[in-house]
């Protein structure tokens, strides 16, 4: 193609031929920031929001299938409690701890023929600083032979392992006391439940939790 | 001689060339849009999958986000339950049997030595318990002294060495009291235990 020979008409077609360079080029390269880019900014946006979702389904799975475990884990736990808590644990007589530990303890010494002298309950402590559990104590007091005292705290202890023996006092006496005879006082530590509804609540959720593995066997 | 005759006009040549000016820009004015609407269109196409996959992983995780939050709150759960058997534990754990502990004390009073006085106090240091036993006592005869450091060194007997932590000859003097026999001696013995833990 010549240019026309007409100097006006060549130089409108070189303006018309850069107008037409210069569209192109910013076709060429602003396109894609007024036209693509919020599209490409979406699908960004879109696929790290799916990205995050497969890991969340991922680790929500995970949590879902720890679920089942937890549940078998959680029966065996609730049925291990229940089974010593129920033997060992120092539950009250009507709002009254020293009865049950009281009877314990007059038990064993009917069984070893010794005579206690009045028995002083000490109450409940948070000592132990445990969240579930307080101590009941009891201060035991009696007038016997060494081999007695071993005796008679060896049957506290074999009776329940979970029962403590704590301050042992025993001083020996002088004439015109008998002398074969020690001045004894120990006390007796039991755990107790925190919250006296526990037993009650561990009973339902056993109940609660046997009926839920049940309906998901079947 | 060679005769040239021309009768085509300016205006009417055209060029030889297969690629020209306005052919190119003919192409362009066609291309360019051509693929500005491809890219655009496979964009939108593309995003519409991406749409519809976030749609369904959406939806996945409205029904397995409750269950996950249950699963959570139920571990919680589990999680106590774990720590009130590890509290009972606890109990049996961190007791020492004083029966036992008495007995081997009889075992290890030497035949000169009378005990007048046999403390064992508990405290509580969480998580664990702690004891410390006090000794008084009377000692006899030539040996006196070797006996109390006997009684002292009680942490070394085997039957002791596992639960004391350290212990010692506390007091040692003589007996002034003018009624009693001479060469008695008074005697104090300190041990503490290794603290008992709950855990």
């Amino acid at each position: 193609m010549k240019l026309p020979a007409d100097k006006k008409e060549r130089t409108k077609i070189l303006v018309l031929i850069g107008m037409g360079v210069i569209v192109v080029i910013v076709l060429i390269f602003q396109m894609p920031v007024i036209g693509i880019q919020p599209i490409l900014k979406a699908k960004k946006a879109k696929k790290a929001r799916i990205e995050q979702l497969k890991v969340d389904i991922a680790n929500a799975n995970k949590e879902i299938e720890q679920k089942k475990k937890d549940t078998d884990e959680n029966i065996d736990t609730l049925q291990k409690i229940k089974n010593t808590a129920d033997k060992y644990v120092l539950v009250p007589e009507l709002m009254n701890y020293e009865i049950p530990a009281g009877n314990y303890i007059d038990e064993i010494a009917r069984k070893l023929n010794l005579k206690l002298e009045p028995k002083r309950p000490l109450g409940i402590s948070s000592e132990t600083a445990q969240a579930f559990f307080k101590t009941f104590t009891m201060r035991i007091a009696l007038e016997c032979s060494y081999d007695e005292v071993v005796s008679f705290i060896k049957e506290v202890e074999s009776g329940n392992p979970l029962i403590s023996v704590a301050n042992i006092s025993i001083s020996g006496q002088l004439p015109p006391k008998d002398i074969e005879k020690q001045m004894v006082s120990f006390d007796v530590q039991w755990p107790t439940w925190a919250d006296p509804e526990m037993p009650a609540k561990m009973a339902q959720q056993i109940k609660d939790a046997s009926e839920k593995a049940g309906v998901s066997a079947k | 001689m060679n005769l040239r005759v021309d009768l085509i006009l300016e205006t009417e040549k055209r060029s030889a060339s297969v690629v020209n000016a306005k052919g190119l820009i003919r192409i362009v004015a066609i291309v360019v849009p051509l693929i500005v609407i491809l890219l655009i269109s496979l964009a939108v196409i593309n995003i519409r999958s991406l749409s519809n996959e976030l749609k369904n992983k959406e939806a996945e995780m409205n029904i397995a986000g409750p269950k996950r939050d249950e699963a959570i709150k139920f571990r919680a759960e589990v999680g106590k339950n774990k720590q009130a058997l590890d509290e009972l534990e606890g109990w049996r754990k961190s007791r020492i049997s004083w029966s036992e502990q008495l007995l081997n004390l009889q075992g290890i009073i030497p035949a000169k030595i009378q005990l007048t006085s046999l403390r064992i106090m508990h405290g509580i240091e969480p998580p664990s318990r702690i004891y410390s036993m006090t000794m008084l006592g009377k000692a006899f005869g030539d040996q006196a002294k070797d006996n109390v450091e006997l009684l002292g060194d009680i942490k070394k007997n085997q039957a002791f060495s596992t639960v004391l932590k350290d212990s010692k000859v506390a007091s040692y003097k003589r007996n002034n009291d003018p009624a009693v026999k001479t060469g008695e001696m008074l005697f104090g013995v300190e041990a503490s235990y290794q603290p008992r833990s709950f855990k």
